[in-house]
């Protein structure tokens, strides 16, 4: 390891201790105020004596919540004993809920544990109700991930009521995606565009939604390991590299969409021309006059600087130092 | 339970039920001994549940039917495989079986059965146990339709012109090519497998193996030149990605942890394409140009991940991944031209690069609503390719100086810290600073350094309004920038655009309101602005800005209506030095803008019995370009976009069991696009282009089918 590196991971290191360090004399303090997962709640109120029973005796598909659709999902598989249902049914996720039931008639009902945006109960605890079963897996990374820390309810995302969940299958998730992330939707309505919105390509096939090790929560550690998923044609390695396609296809390339082809982020050849200004046909400026017509151009019609600079992603030619073969 | 069935679709549904519980119980027997400890048994908490409705048995959908396309529109098939007119299957199946008080289940899922674009989706397995899941996705690629080609042998990797072929020093001048061109549909299709298999040995073990295997096959356009002289060729696609992802994960108390493998392994069943010099030879026998394409390649990677809470307000996670890319493909020869073939000095690159991405994350909450967090990474590509020095033979006419390869490094690190902290219960701030140093070899300039503060703030005055601000400032510097003496002077006062000192500044705002229960709206906007301070030739300036609003009105659980619109646009500045002058003599003004919008309604139990719905999306981009050189100059005519579509269905419940459904689809397509347009294969003296033309079509679409629900 060299030593700006070892440098690094001391930095790292030293900060992921000062972290513990700060929160550690902290927590005896406010362990109270932690959210709850429902099988820890040791001031909750009773369970209720026949669970689910009681529950629909005034909760069915008729009324403001139904509910009856979880029976068609894989939490209500009593069979399963990781599931709601081989527990405290309902009221494993709800919370326990004898006064609640007590209380129907009242007004207002007495609350219980209830999940989605704008709801009386906290982010932290709809989550962590969902995270006392679901938090190995892809989820290892969730605590400190971009979702977790603008306060995120899954339930914003997962209907876990519904039989096919919205958000699971390819074509119906973008719209769950969609609700928040506006920008990103009107990318993908643009000329060129990942085929998001025909249902052949999922926003979490290159996004890791629960907390990515990589930037912008990408599946893989970098975004360039990301689009090789797909484009491994690009991947290399070649005798000749071109340096920001090596680094970056961000740098050329809007992942959502692009009024340009290829999702590029500039159209040729001044995209070409932010890097490129040698002496000679890299620097020109390249005007009207190369439109179709009489003095009409290579260098800026068809593919413009890749008419003959075709090989931009690398080559394994062994004359192609210049991407033209 | 199945209600009202008839003999022959009891005896189907007994029989496909045996077949599943064979198929359960033999896979059940396999993951035996791994899963000899589990399912444990559940804990009567509460009594057995009477009224539950558990899912048993078979339930589902099935779709069929038939649509009619009323018009050729090949664009409008891209992705969705609905390009030629005519009559088209409409087929799809949601189909799923769950055991009776068990966790057995089967999941079939298929859709555009009918078309190019279909998908079928199995899963399966014991819910806690075991599950499978094999997939077949096709997604068509439709490039273009309009295009042409003299070149013979299409699809191959050797492409030929006709035997009477005159050539020319320019295509103006080429006596064969207009009687030479044949029509040219350029498309790509891809074709997707997946096999995956999960593992559930115990509670708190999970495995899983998943195998993918892209095909595809096509043709899509490639530049070809002699010097100058350049082609449009149509390159053959026919290559195979195969990956494979293995991964463990367990899971404590208070910790999770695991380990993957992930391989990728590509083939490419052309090494090369090799054309007929369409031109008058620039050397004596330079009768054809050869291009190399992708070479097979393969990606190895180990990773590991772990969390770990030691209290319940502090999380440590990290992830680390080591990986190698390795390719060796033996090289093309180094000219196709005979007179300049020259001796490589390896027959195959044996390239190798090794990467490591390696991350630490620490979160803390000292007090309620306070919360720190930290980020430590590190992204490494070294590439460990030999060097070796490769005679040039300048697009098959001429030998130039040998150029050694540069195996191009590239690190990156990052630290971040930041913290988000609730002022009150309406109010919530967040900010943090980045830091990034990225290293680099080969390049102009060795090292940069951004650093960025940013910071956030929600506020919720009232219950039904609430804000999002954001703010981003960031700085990028580094390494003196590298020129040479023999650079030339536009060379010199040139900083590449993702090396030059960069500022940057972006602002966004959300305002988000439901005023009644069944209303909500939203407002946002943007504004970005990069500066490159530093920079004579090159980018100057990118100023990009945004706003939209989304409308949601929702009176009933049966209606409601959604809306939205937005505008961006994105304006570039970048200077150029043409004459080796001691400044910048020209500015090229790129200014892009987009504006999208779309509509849906829809109205479920309609008089009790139909549902119907209407849907329009709207896309219009628009591209100016404007070259300032000191004189009059021929304007380049705007890059346009206009897209409309529009859809209807309604679905007429004829019984329980049996739907009708009826659906219209109208899309108006335009695109004007000056680098295709008008560009015939003899517009450009030195290019013999596709002779293609942008995008336009105009699509209905008229859909009948039946839906037949079942349980």
């Amino acid at each position: 390891m060299s030593r700006p590196q070892l440098r690094h991971w001391i930095v790292a290191a030293l900060m992921a201790a000062a972290a513990v360090l700060l929160a550690g004399p902290a927590h005896a303090e406010t362990e109270s105020q932690t959210a709850e997962a429902p099988a820890e709640a040791a001031s909750a109120p009773a369970f209720t004596a026949k669970g689910a029973d009681t529950c629909l005796k005034c909760h069915d598909e008729d009324t403001a919540v139904p509910v009856l659709s979880i029976f068609k999902t894989a939490h209500a598989r009593a069979a399963d004993s990781r599931t709601p249902f081989a527990g405290h049914q309902c009221e494993a996720c709800h919370g326990a809920g004898d006064t609640h039931a007590r209380g129907g008639n009242k007004d207002p009902v007495p609350p219980i544990r209830n999940f989605g945006i704008g709801k009386d109960t906290p982010v932290a605890e709809q989550n962590a109700t969902c995270m006392a079963c679901h938090q190995g897996g892809h989820r290892t990374q969730w605590p400190g991930s971009a979702h977790d820390r603008a306060d995120v309810p899954c339930a914003a995302c997962h209907q876990v009521h519904a039989p096919r969940d919205p958000v699971m299958t390819t074509a119906s998730q973008p719209e769950v995606c969609y609700s928040c992330h506006r920008k990103e939707r009107a990318e993908l309505m643009r000329p060129s565009a990942h085929p998001v919105n025909q249902g052949k390509l999922a926003c979490s096939d290159c996004h890791a939604v629960h907390g990515a090790p990589g930037e912008a929560l990408l599946a893989s550690p970098t975004v360039n390991q990301t689009c090789y998923r797909c484009h491994a044609e690009k991947r290399g390695p070649f005798l000749w590299e071109h340096a920001p396609a090596s680094e970056d296809c961000g740098l050329c390339h809007a992942p959502h969409g692009s009024n340009q082809a290829a999702l590029l982020v500039q159209r040729p050849p001044w995209l070409c021309q932010s890097c490129h200004a040698a002496e000679g046909h890299p620097s020109v400026a390249y005007t009207g006059r190369g439109l179709a017509g009489t003095t009409a151009s290579a260098f800026l019609l068809g593919q413009s600087c890749g008419n003959c600079h075709s090989q931009v992603h690398g080559t394994n030619h062994p004359s192609g130092a210049t991407l033209t073969r | 339970m199945i209600r009202h069935p008839d003999t022959f679709s009891l005896r189907c549904i007994r029989t496909a039920r045996t077949v599943l519980r064979v198929i359960t119980a033999s896979a059940t027997l396999f993951a035996g001994t791994a899963a000899a400890d589990t399912p444990e048994e559940a804990t009567p908490l509460v009594p057995p549940c009477k009224q539950c409705p558990f899912e048993q048995g078979f339930s589902g959908q099935l779709d069929l039917g038939l649509g009619y396309l009323f018009d050729d529109a090949y664009h409008f098939g891209d992705y969705t495989g609905l390009s030629d007119q005519g009559l088209f299957l409409l087929g799809g199946a949601s189909i799923g079986w769950r055991e009776a008080d068990g966790t057995g289940y089967w999941d079939l899922e298929a859709r555009d059965l009918g078309l190019d674009a279909r998908a079928v989706e199995l899963r399966g397995g014991q819910q806690g146990l075991f599950g499978i899941r094999l997939s077949y996705d096709s997604v068509p690629r439709r490039i273009n339709d309009t295009a042409s080609t003299p070149f013979l042998g299409v699809g191959s990797d050797t492409l030929s012109l006709p035997v009477t072929w005159t050539s020319a020093t320019s295509t103006q001048q080429m006596p064969d090519l207009a009687s030479s061109l044949q029509p040219l549909t350029l498309a790509q299709d891809r074709k997707r497998f997946l096999a995956a298999f999960n593992l559930i040995p115990s509670a708190h073990w999970t495995t899983q193996l998943s195998v993918r295997h892209d095909e595809r096959d096509g043709i899509k356009p490639v530049g070809g030149s002699f010097i100058t002289l350049a082609s449009l060729l149509p390159q053959p696609t026919s290559d195979q990605t195969d990956q494979v992802d293995l991964s463990a994960g367990v899971t404590g108390t208070n910790w999770q942890a695991g380990a993957a493998y992930y391989g990728s392994f590509y083939r490419n069943d052309n090494t090369a394409l090799t054309w007929q010099n369409p031109y008058d030879p620039l050397v004596d026998d330079g009768v054809s140009g050869r291009l190399a394409l992708a070479p097979d390649n393969q990606f190895h990677q180990l990773s590991v991940t772990a969390g770990y809470q030691p209290e319940a307000r502090v999380r440590l996670s990290t992830h680390v991944a080591v990986g190698r890319m390795l390719q060796n493909a033996r090289f093309v020869p180094a000219s196709a031209t005979p007179s300049l073939m020259t001796p490589l000095p390896r027959t195959a690159l044996d390239g190798q690069i090794d990467t490591l991405s390696g991350r630490l994350r620490a979160s803390a909450g000292p007090w309620a609503g306070l919360r720190f967090n930290a980020e430590a990474a590190l992204d490494d590509r070294d590439n460990r390719t030999p060097q070796s020095a490769y005679t040039q033979i300048i697009t098959d006419v001429f030998a130039a100086d040998e150029r050694a390869n540069q195996p191009y490094d590239f690190t990156r690190r990052t630290l971040k810290l930041g913290s988000d902290y609730r002022l009150q219960r309406w109010a919530r701030l967040s900010a943090g600073w980045d830091q990034e140093r990225k290293t680099r070899s080969f390049q102009a300039r060795h090292r940069t350094d951004e650093w960025k503060l940013w910071t956030r703030m929600r506020v919720q005055p009232a219950q039904r309004l609430s804000t999002n601000i954001g703010y981003v400032h960031a700085s990028r510097t580094g390494s003196t920038y590298r020129i040479t003496a023999t650079d030339a002077v536009s060379e010199q006062q040139l900083q590449q655009a993702h090396l030059a000192d960069r500022v940057r500044d972006a602002a966004t705002l959300n305002i988000s309101t439901t005023p009644l229960d069944w209303i909500s709206v939203d407002v946002n906007g943007s504004l970005g602005r990069d500066h490159y301070p530093d920079t004579t030739v090159g980018l100057q300036r990118r100023r990009a800005q945004g706003y939209g609003v989304d409308l949601s009105l929702h009176p009933s659980e049966l209606f409601g209506v959604t809306g939205f619109w937005s505008r961006d646009a994105l304006e570039t500045l970048q200077d150029g030095n043409q004459s080796a002058a001691d400044f910048a003599d020209w500015r090229a003004d790129n200014r892009d803008a987009a504006t999208v919008a779309g509509l849906r309604a829809e109205r479920r139990k309609l008089w009790g019995r139909y549902d119907a719905g209407a849907s329009y999306e709207y896309t219009s981009s628009r591209g100016d370009t404007r070259l300032l050189t000191g004189s009059a100059n021929t304007p380049f005519p705007d890059l346009r976009t206009r897209r409309h579509e529009a859809r209807m269905y309604a679905l007429f419940q004829a019984t329980p069991q049996l739907g009708i459904r009826v659906e219209y689809r109208y899309a108006l397509y335009h695109q004007a696009d000056w680098a295709l347009d008008g560009v015939s294969a003899d517009a450009v003296h030195n290019l013999l282009s596709l002779d293609a033309s942008s995008p336009s079509y105009t699509a209905n679409l008229i859909g009948i089918s039946t839906r037949y629900e079942f349980r």
